[in-house]
């Protein structure tokens, strides 16, 4: 069965609409979304709206989470101060154009979901605040992965998507000063980790919305990328008076962005 | 670029915008400040209070005089006293209105460089001036529309993550076709830098040889110059607020600091 | 020449601390550096004493240096100065009860002091913590996942890591390891990538308080990286000496 994986969707209407498109020609039979709904984009509403009535599993993400609970964001989701003022901006703005009702949705978004032997969560298992870079240092990663019980997690949050195997892990250990002194090897078996990329606020160079399909027999990922009118999502962002420069990134797909650059930055706060 | 002889005078350089002027002046008194005890003095007409290029020099050799408008017959005594006078036009003078130029006394000797592109010689500038230099700038991009924005920044701290986001988006293109800009920054750990750009090239960071300002907000020069078309002025104030610290924060960092340093010692 | 003794888990048992001095001062060489992590207290009218007996150390007792641990938060949380605002995990560990126990028998100033306690200490390459970087509740023993106590000391930053929540003595090495890591992205596979890593070592420093008339306690000498788990007997339980 081939499910698709998408995320980040940051109140970008034309792109949920032609991602959708794309996972129907697809015929993909299953969708998951892994949160990030609101936020940098022009249509917050209509996009939960649509979540909602096609009933996609959903995990919360850090922007949902922040609109319903008030901004307690940690230093990772907003690496600059530029970064944070801008994000308070679009938040405030969201928070006045969406329903009591869609806040309510929001907030009970479950933080991880399983199907299968797959994970879904946004950011990381640990938290949804947490970036699971590709650079990310080997074992670490793999610790997120185990964490969940599943073979294969899916993330996304740093909006630019990529798949990452990790192999033939191991670590050679020696436990002393209890009953019985032991020497041990652990192995893990191969596990992954899928980044689905973003619907609405891409990051990897290019205006086109990305996400990924997962086969489950075959285990094979497929990560898309789709055109679409983003010329409209940025003439709505200026028009509805959102800082201008959300309009200018989102037509670059820019790679550079609110994210913290140090693969080695862990989060802090637990889920 | 060999350099001039060490006599006293006056040397005018003009150019386009990032053909090289400053860049060409700075070399030239390293040079000059290796080899002999001449007094060297730095004048740029009309840069206002946003003068980026007489606070970089400055910084880099404490020694050199820098005077400012209204100071002009300083200069030509400064000369005529033995120093070497270099005279920066900016792009957007006109050389042929340069009253300053038409008084410099007969006395006095005075040369006019022009720095251009290399393989690109401007008529403009090629008659006006007594020699070329070349800089391997590419200019070539540049149309005639040019705006400039210029704003001081003194008192101003940045948090440089903030900051490297700012200067990323402005040189990409996110606040209009930016052809030129440059700046000095005070950064939130209380150093300084300069930071330049011009089309096509890498932008260069230059850490400043100043004292680590760790007493509030910094009361020495800082400000930023862009050249460009179709900037949008607005957008670019707002991120550059945005980029800012507040008072809670940039003592935090000091404290942060000077604790560290006292750790150190 | 610095040589630490690190204990965790007084949980009000004075008569514990007092023999874990005891101990302490009779080493050779002399322990230069205490570190406390944590759990100094229980919901028992004892924890003041415990608490007035750690702030004055006598004449040659090394000054011990003082980090949070559960007990502490969870009488942070019920003043309102925790992390979460509901003792949850209290009272489904001890019931409620045992929350107004604690409330009660544990007066403000105390309470002040303990909100002033660190949450871990770190000295040279080691982290020392009550439960793990992440939180005072947090358990780890070699029973944790290998991978998980590897993140919970290199998101520190360190190489070391010594903790109590536990109550196990227990020194768990992981020598080194490896992991082959391959990225593809929209535009290219990358080649697979190597990553191994250097030893990293959790240290459980067993438990004061909590079983009567027994008490451990771990030693360390940082320049030596030489490691002595110490057992304690005291009370009427001790038996032969």
């Amino acid at each position: 069965m081939k499910i698709a994986v998408m995320s980040c969707i940051h109140s970008n209407y034309e792109a949920l609409d032609a991602v959708l498109r794309d996972i129907d020609r697809a015929k993909a039979e299953k969708i998951f979304c892994l949160g990030d709904l609101v936020g940098y984009g022009p249509e917050p509403h209509a996009v939960v709206e649509m979540i909602r009535s096609l009933d996609i599993p959903t995990v919360q993400g850090c922007w949902d989470e922040d609109i319903v609970e008030g901004l307690n964001s940690c230093e990772c989701s907003y690496p600059s101060v530029l970064a944070e003022h801008r994000g308070r901006f679009a938040h405030e703005w969201t928070k006045e154009q969406i329903y009591p009702d869609t806040i309510e949705f929001l907030a009970e978004l479950p933080k991880t979901m399983m199907y299968e032997n797959l994970a879904f969560v946004h950011g990381s298992p640990h938290s949804q605040h947490e970036y699971l870079l590709p650079e990310l240092d080997g074992f670490i990663a793999l610790e997120r992965v185990l964490s969940t019980g599943a073979d294969t997690l899916f993330c996304g949050h740093t909006h630019v998507p990529y798949v990452r195997s990790l192999d033939a892990g191991q670590l050679n250990i020696r436990v002393t000063g209890t009953k019985e002194n032991q020497d041990s090897t652990f192995t893990a078996p191969l596990k992954r980790i899928v980044n689905a990329g973003s619907v609405g606020e891409p990051r990897h160079g290019r205006p086109n919305a990305t996400y990924v399909i997962y086969d489950t027999d075959t285990e094979e990922v497929t990560m898309r990328e789709v055109e679409y009118d983003y010329q409209k999502t940025c003439a709505a962002i200026i028009e509805k008076g959102l800082p201008k420069i959300f309009a200018w990134r989102l037509a670059k797909g820019m790679e550079y962005a609110e994210r913290a650059d140090d693969a080695s930055h862990l989060c802090e706060r637990g889920v | 670029m060999s350099n001039l002889k060490n006599e006293s005078q006056i040397i005018a350089i003009a150019g386009l915008a990032g053909a090289g002027k400053t860049s060409w002046i700075l070399q030239q008194i390293q040079i000059a400040t290796q080899t002999s005890a001449q007094q060297i003095v730095y004048f740029a007409p009309s840069s206002g209070t946003v003068a980026i290029d007489a606070n970089l020099v400055a910084i880099q050799f404490p020694d050199v005089e820098i005077l400012s408008d209204g100071q002009e017959l300083d200069l030509f005594t400064k000369v005529a006293n033995g120093a070497i006078a270099y005279v920066e036009l900016g792009f957007h003078l006109d050389l042929a209105k340069m009253p300053l130029l038409d008084s410099i006394p007969e006395s006095l000797s005075y040369h006019k460089v022009a720095v251009c592109p290399r393989g690109r010689h401007y008529a403009e500038f090629q008659s006006w001036a007594d020699r070329v230099v070349e800089s391997d700038l590419d200019t070539a991009q540049i149309s005639s529309q040019v705006q400039v924005w210029r704003s001081p920044l003194t008192g101003q701290v940045f948090d440089p993550s903030s900051l490297n986001v700012f200067w990323y988006e402005l040189t990409e293109g996110g606040y209009g076709e930016v052809y030129r800009c440059k700046g000095i920054f005070d950064l939130a750990d209380g150093r300084a830098f300069y930071i330049d750009y011009t089309k096509g090239k890498e932008s260069v960071y230059i850490e400043l040889r100043l004292p680590r300002w760790l007493e509030g907000r910094p009361q020495r020069f800082s400000g930023i110059e862009v050249v460009g078309a179709g900037l949008d002025n607005s957008e670019m104030i707002k991120s550059i607020t945005d980029c800012c610290l507040s008072d809670e924060i940039i003592q935090n960092y000091q404290q942060q600091i000077k604790r560290s340093q006292l750790i150190s010692v | 020449m610095s040589n630490w003794a690190i204990l965790s888990g007084i949980e009000a048992n004075l008569e514990a601390y007092e023999a874990v001095l005891t101990d302490i001062k009779r080493q050779t060489p002399q322990v230069t550096d205490l570190y406390i992590l944590g759990d100094l207290i229980s919901a028992t009218k004892d924890s003041e004493k415990v608490i007035d007996r750690i702030c004055h150390p006598k004449l040659g007792e090394p000054i011990p240096q003082v980090c949070k641990g559960w007990w502490e938060e969870q009488c942070l949380i019920l003043h309102g100065f925790g992390e979460t605002d509901e003792p949850t995990e209290l009272i489904q560990k001890y019931g409620i009860a045992t929350a107004k126990e604690l409330w009660d028998n544990i007066p403000k100033s105390v309470v002040e002091w303990i909100y002033n306690l660190h949450f871990a200490f770190m000295e040279l390459d080691c982290l020392l913590v009550h439960g793990s970087s992440i939180s005072v509740s947090e358990e780890l023993s070699p029973q944790t996942s290998p991978l998980q106590l590897f993140d919970r000391v290199s998101r520190a930053g360190a190489n070391r890591l010594f903790c109590g929540r536990s109550g196990q003595t227990f020194r768990y090495h992981i020598k080194d390891g490896s992991v082959c890591s391959t990225v593809t992205s929209l535009d290219k596979t990358a080649p697979s990538q190597t990553f191994e890593t250097t030893e990293r070592v959790i240290i459980g420093v067993g438990n004061v308080g909590h079983i009567p008339h027994q008490a451990t306690y771990a030693l360390y000498s940082p320049n030596s990286d030489m490691l002595q788990f110490k057992t304690v007997r005291y009370g009427s339980g001790k038996g032969f000496q």
